[in-house]
């Protein structure tokens, strides 16, 4: 199963992330953080998130980028990927990223994700409506992400928007 | 009762908070209040007390590429986490589009 949960900036979308993960993976579930520990603000975020999860049996694999060829102890029951902004800006921007065959690689990440667990949920970013020039490698980043939230929505059995904490069902509402 | 409406900013939020709850004391703009307290040095959460029981108004600030300025991302930040924390008290949450409310929390009063 996939679920994708996104939403802007400080809208609670990681708290139901970890909800829906917990509500459909009862037993073993990763976390797989994509957030590179550069600068303050990473670093209280990260520090956040960990807080969040703790006592909720998650184990950590950090991996900023290049998912299609990692490799799990063993299978899950759940994965929570966290987030996909992160990924993509990596693989974009990166020396060892992808580059311009970020997309695909991508979805190739997400794609060997699912093989390794029953449950998939994606957290995502809303970064569509700032309404600012941007210069093009900043606007390739916002298209390539659109891109991936409209094709990741296809596949996926449900999708959410979570808004000022409160989760919006796009696609496929189950018991929230 | 206590109401939030967000949407985009010029979306009419304010003229439908008075057509809807016009007994509601109004507080427009809370994302410009959040950044007044922290150019102040204050923490903007203190602002949660002084919202129960009023008719707010919030740009919903969020859905942007992570600003490079970080007195910015701060701001953002916390216009993002006042809003979950007086969402999660509020009767009713609007998000208002071209003028149009959504109910994404309570309902509609009846007018």
């Amino acid at each position: 199963m996939l679920i994708l949960v996104t939403g802007g900036a400080a809208s609670g979308k990681s708290a139901h992330a970890e909800r829906l993960l917990c509500a459909s993976a009862a037993g073993a579930r990763l976390y797989l953080a994509t957030m590179q520990p550069f600068g303050a603000a990473a670093e209280t975020r990260i520090a956040r998130h960990r807080a969040l999860r703790r006592d909720k049996g998650f184990e950590t694999v950090e991996r900023p980028l290049g998912l299609a060829g990692l490799e799990l102890p063993r299978r899950y029951d759940g994965i929570l990927l966290e987030d996909l902004g992160n990924l993509l800006a990596n693989e974009l921007f990166d020396p060892a990223g992808a580059g311009e065959a970020a997309f695909g690689s991508t979805l190739a990440g997400i794609a060997r994700l699912q093989d390794c667990c029953e449950t998939l949920v994606v957290v995502s970013n809303e970064v569509f409506s700032d309404g600012l020039a941007y210069p093009p490698e900043t606007a390739a980043y916002i298209r390539t992400l659109g891109r991936l939230h409209a094709a990741l929505a296809a596949r996926a059995d449900a999708v959410y928007e979570s808004v000022c904490g409160i989760l919006l069902p796009l696609k496929g509402e189950k018991g929230i | 009762m206590t109401v939030l409406l967000i949407g985009g900013a010029h979306q009419g939020k304010a003229a439908l908070a008075a057509r809807l709850y016009p007994n509601l004391p109004l507080v427009t703009g809370l994302h410009a209040r959040v950044r007044d307290e922290l150019d102040a040095g204050r923490d903007p959460m203190a602002l949660l007390g002084g919202l129960r029981g009023c008719a707010v108004t919030c740009d919903e600030v969020g859905c942007g590429i992570v600003p490079m300025d970080r007195a910015d991302e701060t701001w953002r930040e916390a216009a993002g986490r006042l809003c979950c924390a007086l969402a999660a008290e509020a009767d009713a949450v609007v998000r208002v589009t071209a003028g149009l409310p959504q109910y994404i929390k309570g309902e509609r009063p009846c007018i």
